[in-house]
């Protein structure tokens, strides 16, 4: 792989943060638009997985649940709001 | 406010619910609200939504522990104002243990964790299998997993992810266990960690293990991927036995014979005769005569793919994918089939498709070419109902001609 981690998960932010308040993307949708971006370079499912698990444990992103599991932005919803 | 005023005035119709025969989670609910703001809450909302007669939760959001995508199901009151006390009500979701086994201690360190940090209400196991904890706050959701994780606990799967792995007691309770599933249970579940934690599937995705073909996790029911013990050989017959049966006053052709879905044992009043080659390994005449039949020496499992137990559209009872695996330590076959699947499922599924539901769009041919594996006549569901289907052989006869 000629890219590393870290710049997958900084296209998938780029992504996210694009598309935010419009569309949704699931992990899944992410990881095929990233296996095509970088179909060049050999990007696999498993990297996609890597860059991720970097995106939600440095809290760039978090996973939440409406009608299927999504990746997002960290917001507050409304739901919570008291 | 006091207790009396929030006793019977405050929730009439709930209080309809503790005058039938049987026990209801009501009285439980209103011992607790007396101490736990939140259940008091809870039951002011329910008799609310009683009258209105729709729910008050909103369900969904962010809700979670940091780097899990799972395993905790958000609930919201849509009137935080007039109910603070279940402003929030999640429940947790805990990875249950192999077949369900626990030490007490166990259980009271649950439950020790649960009083501390959420409202102490569990109803134990939910239809997922996890140990189902019922409500807490947002807040407390990161305490409440350190707790869970400092006593050995995990916890379980939800949303688009592997679900918490679950199994019958096997071989640890049960004579008919045909392999050991609970550690095939236990380590797929640490196997799939990824899967059961970051959720990247098209939609949930369940595997339930039963250790024979008696089922007892209704694995054919409720799993997408059954794994349910079974045996190739013959079913191993000790005639002696049969007769001791028989001079007790059991009846071979009533409790066996009969039911037989496919007429494979037959009684001459002398000797039991089973046609192996037509048996199902439905279990019925083992069940009734254990002393007299066993299953087979040469033991695995069958594979089974597809089911779901939904509401809105049919369920689907899970099919044949693999007629018989055998299943050892460190089960690499199963494991290469699983993720050969959900390559598929990841390519071609829909969101919140379920695998059952892609097998059923595509095609079971065309689904098993694409995981590789050539069909098999125990893979057919029912007949064929429609006569009218060409298969490629024909159309090159055509062209030949």
């Amino acid at each position: 792989m000629a890219v590393d981690t870290q710049t997958i998960a900084d296209a998938m932010l780029a992504m996210v943060t694009e598309a935010a308040g419009v569309k949704r993307y699931k992990p899944g949708d992410l990881s095929k638009a990233m296996v095509a971006k970088f179909a060049d370079d050999g990007v696999s499912k498993d990297d996609c997985k890597d860059a991720i698990r970097v995106l939600v444990d440095s809290e760039k992103l978090v996973y939440t649940y409406f009608n299927g599991t999504w990746l997002e932005i960290p917001h507050q919803e409304g739901s919570a709001k008291g | 406010m006091s207790n009396q005023a929030h006793s019977s005035s405050e929730t009439p119709l709930l209080d309809e619910l503790l005058k039938g025969r049987w026990p209801s989670f009501v009285k439980e609910m209103k011992e607790m609200a007396d101490t736990k703001p939140m259940v008091r809450d809870v039951l002011r909302q329910l008799e609310k939504s009683y009258v209105d007669k729709k729910t008050h939760w909103k369900h969904g959001g962010i809700v979670g522990v940091k780097g899990y995508g799972g395993g905790i199901i958000g609930r919201y009151s849509d009137s935080p104002d007039e109910f603070p006390g279940a402003a929030h009500f999640h429940t947790v979701r805990v990875n249950q243990p192999a077949g369900w086994f626990y030490s007490s201690q166990a259980l009271r360190d649950l439950c020790d964790i649960f009083e501390k940090y959420g409202s102490g209400l569990t109803n134990m196991h939910g239809s997922t299998g996890d140990i189902i904890l019922l409500g807490t706050t947002t807040d407390e959701l990161e305490p409440i997993f350190s707790a869970l994780t400092e006593k050995g606990w995990d916890l379980g799967g939800s949303g688009s992810a592997l679900r918490t792995p679950s199994c019958c007691v096997g071989p640890a309770r049960c004579e008919w266990a045909m392999f050991d599933c609970l550690d095939l249970c236990h380590d797929i579940t640490h196997h799939y960690q990824d899967e059961i934690h970051r959720p990247a599937f098209p939609y949930k995705f369940k595997i339930k293990v039963s250790g024979c073909p008696n089922d007892c996790v209704s694995a054919i029911a409720r799993a997408d991927f059954s794994v349910i013990g079974t045996w190739k050989d013959h079913i191993q017959v000790n005639q002696a036995a049969m007769q001791e049966y028989v001079a007790k006053g059991r009846n071979p052709i009533k409790d066996a014979v009969l039911l037989c879905p496919t007429k494979a044992i037959d009684w001459d009043g002398k000797e039991i005769k089973i046609d192996n080659e037509n048996c199902v390994r439905c279990m019925q005449c083992i069940n009734a005569y254990p002393k007299a039949l066993k299953p087979g020496k040469e033991r695995g499992a069958t594979i089974l793919i597809g089911a779901k137990a939904p509401i809105v559209q049919g369920a689907l009872f899970s099919s044949v994918l693999v007629p018989f695996m055998e299943l050892e330590k460190p089960y690499d076959d199963l494991k290469e089939l699983l993720e050969k699947l959900w390559d598929v499922w990841d390519d071609h599924g829909e969101n919140k498709e379920r695998i059952g539901e892609l097998v059923e769009r595509m095609g079971k041919g065309e689904f098993l070419e694409r995981i590789g594996i050539k069909p098999d006549i125990q893979m057919v569901i029912h007949p064929r109902e429609n006569p009218y289907v060409f298969y490629d052989e024909y159309y090159e006869e055509v062209d030949e001609k």
